[in-house]
């Protein structure tokens, strides 16, 4: 090594980073060359220097500094274009500066900040921040909602009481203290029904979401603590509405594929501080249910609110029937508890192939889970498919051979993280619901995944209202080997189980009951059977059979599918590549995100 | 604290300003050491620090790239320090003309900086792996990460940026030298 050579590798050296053999031939040359040697000396005093000067300058801290000059630079920001907004008037000003989004973005930050430097100052608009408009609306005493959809509102700031009404003339009255619902809704017959919105296992009430009346009305945003909420952002302007001067804050949200989406504005006067009108967005569900986009509602804020439910015009003779009477015995527990446990010992990593090609459900399944929360389903149908060549009965190799060569109707992934969903058209005609491509993100809060055996098999483990459980008291003949266990959570259909503890405490039989003139009819049936055991030792079915029972009052037939199941349990990195790919199901179709 | 620049830029951008403590964090020393070396004293560069994450903060969406903010930081801090610079520089005429009897005072040469005057004029990648490594606190191998450059070119640039300081310390210390003679 010569001099050169060394010196390239000098701060490799001293960093220790060299491997055994450079390392020998470095200290060989310096062993021979004294300039080196000397050079060496220099060069380590130079980097103790260094380490002790960075260390010096890193005792100042300029984050708190930094980030209250940037508040207090974007605060008289926002002031300066509030200003020229209030005297524009009826013209918005939207801030169209290049910190508009950060601005925007930081009235949440600086909502406390404002509360302190402003409150019981001047009154212009541009002062009402957001936090000042929550306090004085937690300082009344109940605050009433009508929106224009024809619901109406009530809910006391002082213990949460919260009732509302619907168009379809459906009534609730909420009591979070003592964890009480009573619905009264025209379709669920002549009588009010009391529930218990949320209980679990062993009668433990979960806490409340959500929390406050203000986040009921306006939604979960902890201005307050000075923290900006993940995906949410407030913006605010001022707006001449009905011939007054009113704050309007845009609450915008960020959907799954971070796009930014207007959800709500509400109005505040200025002066009060109260909000007088609220702007939402709906959620898909009610955007369809009720064929409108967004609905309006107005505030306003009186002394006090109804008594009882019986105040919103259901009527006093009513009987409130109870959807629960039970918390589960401990046995009971024991039950869910083994069936929860055999779903945990079931393997993380597998292919499971379902597939039923006979009768009038012609699907095949085909789910790959790779681990904890990563799942991969591609399902497709035979109904209509020109090149339909599988006869009955296919092996599962025929199956999967066959699917190689065929579009799949619908493809999910699910990451962990989000769900991707590809629906494809149909090849039937009759089944096109989409003539292009769709595809859906849903966030993994509400991500359900189907047709996987940790879904299926155990239904009643992943129920966690434990307390609706009672035991079977009338089993019939054939299925007395089996644990029965009966939940009743609706007053007029009610679900069996029946448990195999032989097997996993898989559920072998699954019914669905129906109350239909006082009488307990079937509704539709599970029925597992042929159970096959995975190298490992769990066991599952590979048969499973759904009977559809007939339902005079909608005057459908029964029918029956036999599905077959086939699951390999795979290694690691065995699964199919790409197959959790969901970055690629986005590409070039129609996206729609929640 | 481990999130790329372009993360932390991106969260900023879309509305969570607050993320922003994770870069002045992340960038501070670097920053001081920087202005120290061009201004030549702690709370000038201090002032200077704050004023250059202030301005990245309020400029953060022209940033094209943003897994280029550190360079484009110091690009900031360059500016602000040009200006404060010529704001002493003015304010020291104004005093010269005003107490135009005495004799002007001195600029003040602070020794103390004497090392990150020498890093500030390196040459830009010679700069910014030394400013990392002591001052930013990074490994070796965080830095070619941040700077995206192999490991092997990391711990080469690091020497010569060795060899240059020692020989820029070396002219200082002849030249102070002179002076005292």
């Amino acid at each position: 090594m010569n001099c050169a050579e060394y010196k390239e590798l000098l701060a490799a050296y001293i960093e220790g980073l060299l491997d055994e053999t450079e390392k020998r031939s470095v200290a060989q040359h310096l062993k021979d060359c004294a300039v080196c040697r000397a050079e060496l000396k220099e060069t380590s005093n130079l980097c103790s220097r260094l380490v002790n000067n960075g260390k010096n300058l890193a005792q100042t801290n300029l984050e708190d500094v930094v980030l209250e000059r940037i508040i207090r630079e974007q605060n008289s920001r926002l002031k300066a274009a509030s200003k020229i907004g209030a005297s524009l008037n009826i013209r918005r000003t939207i801030m169209k500066s290049p910190i508009t989004k950060l601005a925007a973005a930081a009235v949440i930050v600086i909502g406390a900040f404002l509360a302190i430097q402003h409150f019981g100052g001047s009154m212009d608009g541009a002062s009402a921040a957001w936090a000042d408009v929550r306090a004085a609306f937690l300082a009344q005493s109940w605050v009433h909602l009508k929106y224009d959809s024809g619901r109406e509102q009530w809910i006391s700031l002082e213990d949460g009481k919260f009732y509302y009404k619907n168009e379809d003339g459906r009534k609730v009255f909420v009591d979070r203290v003592s964890n009480i619902r009573l619905i009264y809704s025209p379709d669920l017959g002549e009588h009010i029904s009391q529930n218990r919105p949320a209980v679990y296992l062993g009668g433990v009430i979960p806490p409340w979401q959500p929390k406050t009346a203000w986040e009921i009305v306006v939604g979960n945003l902890e201005e307050m603590t000075g923290q900006v909420v993940r995906d949410t952002e407030v913006q605010k302007e001022i707006e001449r509405l009905d011939n007054m001067e009113l704050v309007r804050f845009d609450v915008y949200h960020y959907d799954a594929i971070g796009r930014r989406l207007l959800v709500r504005q509400l109005w505040a006067n200025p002066e009060t501080r109260l909000p007088v009108r609220i702007w939402e967005r709906l959620q898909l569900a009610e955007r369809e249910e009720q064929k409108r986009e967004f609905v309006t509602g107005e505030f306003d804020f009186p002394a006090s609110g109804p008594s009882s439910i019986y105040e919103l015009g259901v009527n006093e003779d009513l009987p409130i029937v109870k959807e629960y009477d039970r918390i589960p015995e401990p046995s009971i527990a024991e039950v869910i508890r083994a069936g929860s446990a055999g779903l945990g010992r079931f393997p993380d990593r597998y292919r499971s192939l379902t597939w039923s090609i006979e009768g009038y459900g012609c699907t095949i399944d085909v789910v790959y889970r790779n681990g904890e929360k990563i799942h991969h389903n591609r399902y497709f149908s035979l109904v209509g498919q020109p090149d339909y060549s599988l006869k009955t009965p296919a092996s599962a190799e025929d199956v999967l051979q066959w699917t190689q060569t065929q579009v799949p109707v619908s493809i999910a992934v699910f990451d962990g993280r989000r769900s991707y969903t590809r629906t494809n058209p149909h090849p039937s005609p009759s089944f096109a619901g989409h003539p292009e491509p769709t595809v859906r993100v849903l966030k993994e809060k509400s991500v359900y995944t189907s047709s996987e055996p940790h879904n299926e098999l155990w239904p009643y483990a992943s129920i966690d209202a434990g307390g609706s459980f009672g035991w079977i008291d009338d089993k019939p003949e054939e299925l007395s080997d089996y644990v029965g266990l009966r939940s009743g959570d609706r007053g007029d259909t009610r679900r069996d189980f029946y448990i195999d503890p032989e097997h996993d405490h898989i559920c072998v039989r699954w019914i669905w009951w129906k109350e239909r003139a006082g009488k307990w009819e079937k509704q539709r049936e599970y029925e597992c059977s042929d159970f096959v055991q995975l190298p490992q030792g769990q066991w599952y079915p590979s048969k499973r059979v759904l009977s559809m029972y007939p339902d005079a009052t909608r005057g459908t037939d029964g029918s029956r599918v036999d599905s077959n199941i086939d699951i390999k349990v795979l290694e690691e990195n065995e699964c199919p590549a790409d197959t959790f790919n969901g970055e690629k199901l986005l590409e070039g179709a129609k996206v729609e995100s929640y | 604290m481990s999130e790329t620049d372009q993360y932390y830029v991106e969260r900023c951008l879309d509305g969570h300003p607050d993320d922003f403590r994770y870069l002045v964090r992340r960038y501070q020393g670097v920053l001081l050491a920087h202005l120290a070396g061009k201004l030549g004293s702690k709370d000038k560069a201090e002032e200077a620090a704050q004023e250059s994450l202030v301005r990245a903060y309020f400029k953060m969406d022209s940033l094209e790239k943003p897994d280029s903010f550190f360079s484009w930081l110091l690009g900031i801090a360059d500016r602000v320090a040009k200006e404060h610079q010529r704001q002493e520089q003015i304010c020291r005429q104004r005093e010269v003309i005003h107490s135009f009897s005495q004799a002007a005072p001195q600029p003040e040469f602070s020794q103390d900086y004497a090392l990150e005057s020498a890093i500030a004029e390196l040459p830009e990648a010679y700069q910014r792996v030394i400013l990392l490594r002591y001052y930013g606190h990074h490994s070796c191998n965080q830095i070619a990460q941040r700077l995206d450059m192999p490991l092997g070119t990391v711990t080469k640039t690091l020497s010569r940026a060795y060899s240059m300081l020692r020989e820029s310390l070396q002219q200082q210390h002849n030249e102070s030298c002179e002076v005292q003679k």
